[in-house]
């Protein structure tokens, strides 16, 4: 019982929050893609004349990794996966932040295009703190998976031999 | 399926957002960097040639600038002494140089200052007869109708465009969307706004502009 309501109480409004903002941040990069390249390139990470296919990689890859993150976080499915990739986009977006306050460089995030959320204004501590409490949101789902309401548990369930599923679900599902 | 070890499943994810990526970026190329050789047209500056070299105003030399090792020093150097229009080696202006163009813009001539910087940066103080053009801003419908309305490719229009100063890159950003617009005659400040309020030349503050 217990594992069915962190599933629905805990697990599945994370998955669909971080589904939510990542989807949006995708969507919105993918409308203006280089609008999203001039922001990779004023983290003056990569160098445009010599890292060119860098930036382009990042500038492409980054938001549809987003999407298809997104996604699966929605259907539950390779749910710890998913939260991974999040987690290590995360990871990349802060060391880019804190790099970027500490070299002094004011740009905007456009982390969602056009748009704001929480944050205001150029690259600050305050985008910092938000990316890491959906950080913290990604440890959760890698930690404790997609939960009950998810294809993940459906796929243990049914394709599974007795003995080899998830113990935490199994134990749910005989309770 | 389900049960892939995480680390397969991450890894796959990385593959297939890389290829979507790949596909992507194919379909809808962007260009992230700026043709820094291509040279800008001074609107005017040919029946304008006499008048300002008589009073001792700087404006590009095509001459003088096509030899230049340094086009900032040299377009800073160098009158008018052509009746063609003027024109520069590289997109990139010293202050001296911006300080003439302004004038010109001042004067009525096809001459537009362009603000590339943050908007909240533009509305605190920016270049007097400045427009705010961000990058972001160029993307919208809203920003390409503006530009539209103040000018139209091919028809002369030399915009000038500054941001903070330094290295920042937000003019070359403005620029590159200029560019896919079909404008193609710009110059950028290598020197910005902080140094041109520095240097005692006419700013003001506020949205301004349309």
């Amino acid at each position: 019982m217990g594992r069915w309501i962190e599933s629905i109480v805990v697990l599945l409004p994370i998955r669909l929050a971080l589904a939510g903002v990542f989807g949006f941040a995708a969507v919105m990069k993918l409308a203006d893609p280089q609008a999203f390249g001039f922001a990779v390139k004023a983290f003056k990470v990569v160098d445009p004349e010599e890292g060119g296919h860098v930036l382009m990689m990042l500038t492409y890859g980054v938001p549809w990794a987003e999407l298809i993150a997104a996604l699966l976080l929605i259907i539950g499915f390779w749910t710890r996966g998913a939260a991974s990739l999040l987690g290590l986009l995360l990871l990349m977006f802060i060391g880019g932040q804190v790099s970027l306050i500490t070299r002094g460089i004011s740009t905007e995030c456009a982390c969602f295009g056009e748009m704001e959320l929480i944050c205001e204004g150029p690259v600050g501590w305050c985008h910092i703190a938000r990316n890491a409490v959906f950080m913290l949101l990604t440890l959760v789902l890698i930690w404790r998976g997609g939960g009950l309401v998810s294809l993940d548990h459906r796929q243990n369930r049914a394709g599974k031999p007795a003995g080899s599923a998830d113990p935490v679900d199994r134990v749910a599902d005989e309770a | 399926m389900a049960n892939t070890p995480v680390v397969a499943q991450t890894l796959s994810l990385i593959g297939a957002a890389t290829v979507l990526g790949v596909v992507h970026s194919m379909i809808v190329p962007s260009n992230l960097t700026l043709d820094t050789e291509a040279g800008f047209t001074v609107p005017g500056a040919g029946s304008r040639a006499g008048s300002v070299a008589d009073d001792g105003a700087a404006v590009p030399s095509s001459t003088a600038a096509d030899e230049a090792d340094d086009p900032v020093q040299m377009l800073d150097a160098e009158p008018v002494t052509a009746a063609a229009p003027a024109e520069g080696a590289g997109h990139k202006i010293g202050l001296a140089q911006a300080v003439e163009l302004h004038g010109l813009a001042m004067a009525g001539e096809q001459v537009l200052f362009l603000d590339a910087r943050l908007e909240s940066d533009y509305e605190a103080g920016h270049i007097d007869g400045a427009f705010s053009m961000p990058f972001t801003r160029l993307g919208t419908d809203e920003g390409i109708d503006t530009i539209l309305m103040l000018a139209s490719p091919g028809d002369g229009t030399l915009f000038v465009i500054y941001c903070t100063g330094g290295d920042c890159e937000a003019s070359e950003d403005t620029a590159i969307r200029l560019t896919d617009l079909g404008f193609d005659n710009f110059a950028i400040m290598a020197d910005g706004y902080e140094d041109w309020k520095a240097a005692g030349h006419p700013v003001s503050a506020g949205t301004g502009g349309p």
